[in-house]
């Protein structure tokens, strides 16, 4: 279930762009899986992903239409175990820095208006004059070389 | 990592994260990694590094930049300082106490250029270059630099050359002047 909980609030922060709501998210939709599995109501094992999914796709499009009825939910259930995702320890700042730093110019220009100011390809394209392709081949290039600089261990300071 | 048996690969994954994906694509993906455990770690690092970017450009973003980033620095209450320059231009330029960025805006004919560098000499470094830099427009390129590093620096000239490079070498598009004086 703790799996499960993850991929929940993996599509929640996808889908809300905010971490809490996806706390709250995957707590509800955890709720909701357990007392239909006790009611009997989800029967075959192998479905309980597809089960949470489409519960989680139901939430979502609730929750972003109404704020209120999300609180009438958690009312409603209260509140369960805890499922909300532990934060993964924070990525050391320096060593970021100095991965970012080894990205090439327009590489990290590409990256910082996906993610700080959350541009869509097309918009990075027209802003850029790159094409769209262009675009999303660095950003794949960009995030694959942060993660493995990241992975890398630290070289050691002469 | 556990590798996906479905072989999803790693740029179907970005893309979907960043909300690039169809959405046909995007029901595929979310139906797959709920049950792919490869996949949704995969998700989890694209995520973490997603937030460490938005980090570190509130942080420390500087080099290449465009309008858009700009506006978004703004909004986050960040206290950039523009110097817009013509080409052949040159200008009186400090970082003030309050400043958090310095951001030289360098017009220039880019049309048809694919890759451009920033050269900066001055009397006080060793040359620096930008390369690749993001081209904006075929009009301009937008360098940033964080005012914490500017505020100590002495009185000096700073020279600075567009260059546009391709596989033939690399030829001047335009130079400029900064006069950069502590602030008083």
């Amino acid at each position: 279930m703790r799996t499960l909980g993850r991929r929940v609030w993996l599509y929640g922060v996808r889908h809300l762009r905010d971490e809490d709501a996806a706390n709250d998210l995957a707590q509800q939709v955890m709720i909701t899986t357990l007392e239909n599995l006790r009611a009997g109501r989800v029967r075959e094992p192998e479905r309980l992903a597809s089960f949470a999914l489409g519960t989680s796709r139901n939430l979502v499009r609730d929750l972003k239409k109404s704020e209120r009825r999300r609180r009438d939910l958690l009312d409603r259930y209260g509140p369960p175990d805890d499922v909300s995702v532990e934060p993964s320890p924070p990525l050391e700042v320096e060593r970021l820095d100095e991965c970012m730093e080894r990205l090439p110019q327009r590489d990290r220009a590409v990256v910082a208006l996906t993610f700080y100011a959350e541009r869509s390809s097309g918009e990075i394209a027209a802003e850029l004059t790159l094409s769209e392709g262009n675009v999303r081949v660095v950003r794949h290039r960009a995030l694959a070389r942060l993660r493995d600089c990241l992975e890398r261990p630290a070289e050691a300071s002469p | 990592m556990t590798t996906c048996p479905a072989g999803v690969s790693w740029p179907r994954l970005v893309d979907y994260w960043a909300g690039d994906a169809g959405a046909d694509e995007a029901e595929w993906l979310e139906e797959h990694f709920f049950a792919c455990e490869a996949c949704t770690r995969r998700l989890e690092r694209i995520r973490e590094l997603g937030a460490a970017i938005v980090g570190w450009a509130r942080r420390q973003m500087r080099g290449g930049m465009s309008p858009e980033l700009l506006e978004q620095l703004r909004a986050d209450r960040v206290a950039v300082r523009e110097y817009s320059l013509p080409a052949g231009g040159s200008v009186s330029c400090t970082a003030r106490p309050d400043d958090d960025v310095v951001v030289l805006r360098l017009a220039a004919d880019l049309s048809g250029v694919r890759r451009a560098d920033v050269e900066f000499r001055s009397s006080i470094a060793e040359v620096e270059r930008a390369e690749d830099v993001p081209i904006v427009g075929e009009r301009e390129v937008i360098f940033a630099e964080r005012a914490d590093f500017l505020r100590p620096l002495p009185a000096h000239r700073t020279a600075v050359r567009l260059l546009a490079v391709d596989e033939g070498g690399e030829r001047i598009l335009a130079s400029y002047t900064l006069n950069h004086t502590p602030y008083t």
